[in-house]
């Protein structure tokens, strides 16, 4: 799933492991889904959309996962 | 947080009863307290020396987690950063595809089980050790695997 974490995190030179602190998890599963290895569930991607005050489809794209 | 720390605390005090557990079997086998097999040779003495290895081992395992946790005890950032390691729903995920922590839990069970088996039989000391070997080895081969890939 694609999302625009890297962009928002550079917008507010932020690290990987500072955004992982701030929403309760690891500087790795930050990584993979940056990359979009890991698909993050319900309760972390609002953590995340929430933390950087957007809603969740503004964060994350589910265009791809409806076709 | 606070609920962590006595998570944490209680986690110490385990691990402090396997180092003193490690430290009662090392002297149990320095000392030569419990009947050895009749055997002789060379497989008694490899598996007098595996039980040693392992029993020190594991000792010397509770003391690295005891010195580690302690240090997470006092630094506020290194609790939160465990706490989020433990509550990590990637980890988690990765943990239960590779059986986690139930594989360990039974192989160390399996492990000691083989220890204190090779004062009677040390058949039964090789297919348990054996047995809990391979079920890490495969454990830990999974959880790469998925690291990789998830």
């Amino acid at each position: 799933m694609k999302n625009k974490i890297r962009e928002l995190r550079k917008e507010r030179k932020m690290s990987q492991e500072e955004l992982a602190l701030e929403v309760g998890t690891t500087r790795q599963t930050i990584t993979s889904i940056e990359v979009g290895k890991y698909t993050a569930s319900l309760g972390l991607a609002y953590k995340i959309a929430h933390y950087f005050g957007l809603a969740i489809e503004e964060v994350f794209d589910f265009s791809e996962e409806e076709e | 947080m606070e609920e962590f720390g006595k998570v944490i605390r209680r986690r110490i005090a385990g691990f402090e009863c396997m180092a003193i557990l490690a430290v009662i079997v090392g002297i149990i086998d320095v000392f030569k307290i419990l009947p050895q097999s009749q055997d002789g040779g060379f497989s008694d003495g490899m598996v007098g020396g595996m039980s040693v290895g392992t029993v020190v081992a594991l000792g010397m395992l509770a003391v690295v987690q005891i010195i580690r946790l302690r240090r997470v005890l006092k630094d506020e950032k290194l609790m939160k950063l465990l706490y989020n390691k433990e509550h990590d729903e990637r980890l988690q995920a990765i943990r239960s595809k590779a059986g986690m922590p139930m594989i360990l839990i039974m192989s160390i069970a399996m492990i000691v089980a083989g220890v204190i088996g090779s004062r009677f039989n040390e058949t039964i000391f090789y297919t348990l050790f054996a047995a809990g070997f391979v079920q890490i080895l495969v454990g830990a081969v999974v959880k790469i695997y998925c690291m990789k890939t998830m």
